[in-house]
């Protein structure tokens, strides 16, 4: 069987109302400001890296970059939809201990990030059942109102994460554990698990990380970060 | 000998080219198949995240596109299944961009979204996510079997389908002497 004649190329059997609405419909794509919007919102996920996935440790060389572009895309996000851009307030201090596994979840305004995990059975052809899908954008990472912290995506939180994660993994884990606090159905909370499990492994918590990466694997069977867990387990 | 690989289609080398080349038509599949306008860039971020997470394990058995597109349809799916989608809202977002917009052009434009988006509102979701693929998207109905994971036949009686739905309500609208 052969494919028929498109609605929008017209055609005997074609109503030209139907051609004309379809042909207007391949036509209508989103504005500029539409991708660049979504473009800061994602960040670094947009960056050039060595590898995929290899977010949570991508090269030195586009780090920079990556940065700058993730600062001058939420700049134009927060000042196309949040006004004046807030102040960063004081990094989490270095001496920050280790969190607990569960912190209490401080105020926060995460700027968009109103989406739910996703679900990367999505790339696998096997959608998940119903209800057992991500939390909903309801119960996700939506701003606490008595927000003392200004708004922060969450891929700039995990962005200075990854950047701790060597010199620094106590600090490294504890900004793990406050993006969770902040976007806990972040959409990049794979992302999230692995630098906390490279932390916990560098602060010599072995059966911390495995355990953690057991529940990594319960949660997210289908991720494409489980072989690299794997083959850096200890 | 010719070397087999060369016959593979070329993976995208980074997510901001998949990202460059077809954020718009993503964007575009979801408010055709039926995407409040506002949960829009939430599933198109969801869509990247998972081509960022995944990018390296695509071996380009089909093209990107279609592997995309497959990751719409899913994604569009958990959307629906979710309890808190927002029905009402679907309804309202057309007329509240026209009645926001102010040149000619955008209003045409959105005037015609929303009467592509009633008719296509008639279907149920299997059929106008053939009739969306085949007739906005340009796949081939081979590609949406594919990507549907379901039999060719079935795939083109979904098209069948409705095709002549669609065809009997603007036949309908004829009779009543307006547009679809």
């Amino acid at each position: 069987m052969s494919d028929p004649a498109r609605f929008r190329d017209g055609g005997p059997d074609v109503p030209p109302e139907l051609a004309r609405l379809f042909e207007a419909g391949t036509k209508d794509l989103p504005s500029d400001g539409d991708l660049r919007r979504l473009a800061a919102r994602l960040g670094p996920v947009l960056q050039p890296t060595a590898g995929n996935p290899a977010w949570p440790g991508w090269p030195t060389v586009g780090k920079l970059a990556a940065l700058a572009a993730v600062v001058a895309g939420s700049a134009v996000f927060f000042a196309l939809n949040f006004g004046p851009h807030t102040p960063r307030p004081p990094d989490v201090p270095d001496s920050v201990p280790a969190p607990p596994e569960v912190s209490p979840a401080p105020s926060v305004v995460p700027p968009v990030t109103s989406a739910p995990a996703p679900n990367d059975d999505a790339a696998n052809g096997s959608a998940a059942p119903p209800g057992s899908s991500a939390p909903s954008a309801a119960a996700s990472a939506r701003p606490n109102a008595a927000s003392s912290r200004p708004a922060e995506t969450e891929a700039e939180l995990l962005e200075r994460a990854r950047d701790a994660l060597s010199a620094n993994p106590a600090r490294a884990l504890a900004l793990t554990e406050q993006h969770r606090a902040h976007f806990p159905a972040g959409v990049l909370a794979q992302e999230r698990e692995v630098i906390a499990i490279q932390a916990l492994k560098r602060l010599g918590r072995a059966d911390a990380a495995a355990q953690r990466s057991a529940a990594f694997a319960r949660r997210y069977p289908n991720s494409a970060y489980g072989k690299k867990l794997n083959a850096s387990s200890p | 000998m010719f070397p087999l690989t060369l016959l593979k289609p070329r993976a995208a080398s980074t997510v901001r080219e998949v990202f460059d080349e077809h954020a718009g038509y993503v964007w575009r599949t979801f408010r055709h198949l039926g995407i409040p306008e506002a949960d829009v860039p939430d599933l198109c971020q969801e869509v990247f995240v998972v081509v960022h997470r995944k990018l390296g394990e695509f071996e380009g058995r089909s093209s990107v596109k279609t592997w995309l597109y497959g990751i719409c349809v899913r994604v569009a799916a958990d959307h629906r299944r979710r309890a808190h989608v927002r029905n009402e809202r679907a309804q309202s977002d057309a007329g509240e961009q026209l009645a926001s917009s102010s040149s000619f052009g955008a209003e045409a434009r959105l005037a015609a979204r929303a009467e592509l988006q009633a008719l296509l509102a008639e279907l149920d979701d299997d059929k106008r996510t053939v009739l969306v693929l085949y007739e906005l998207e340009g796949l081939t109905m081979k590609e949406i079997a594919e990507i549907l994971g379901c039999p060719l036949q079935t795939a083109y009686s979904r098209l069948h389908a409705a095709r002549a739905r669609l065809l009997e309500m603007v036949t309908a609208a004829r009779e009543r002497g307006s547009e679809p």
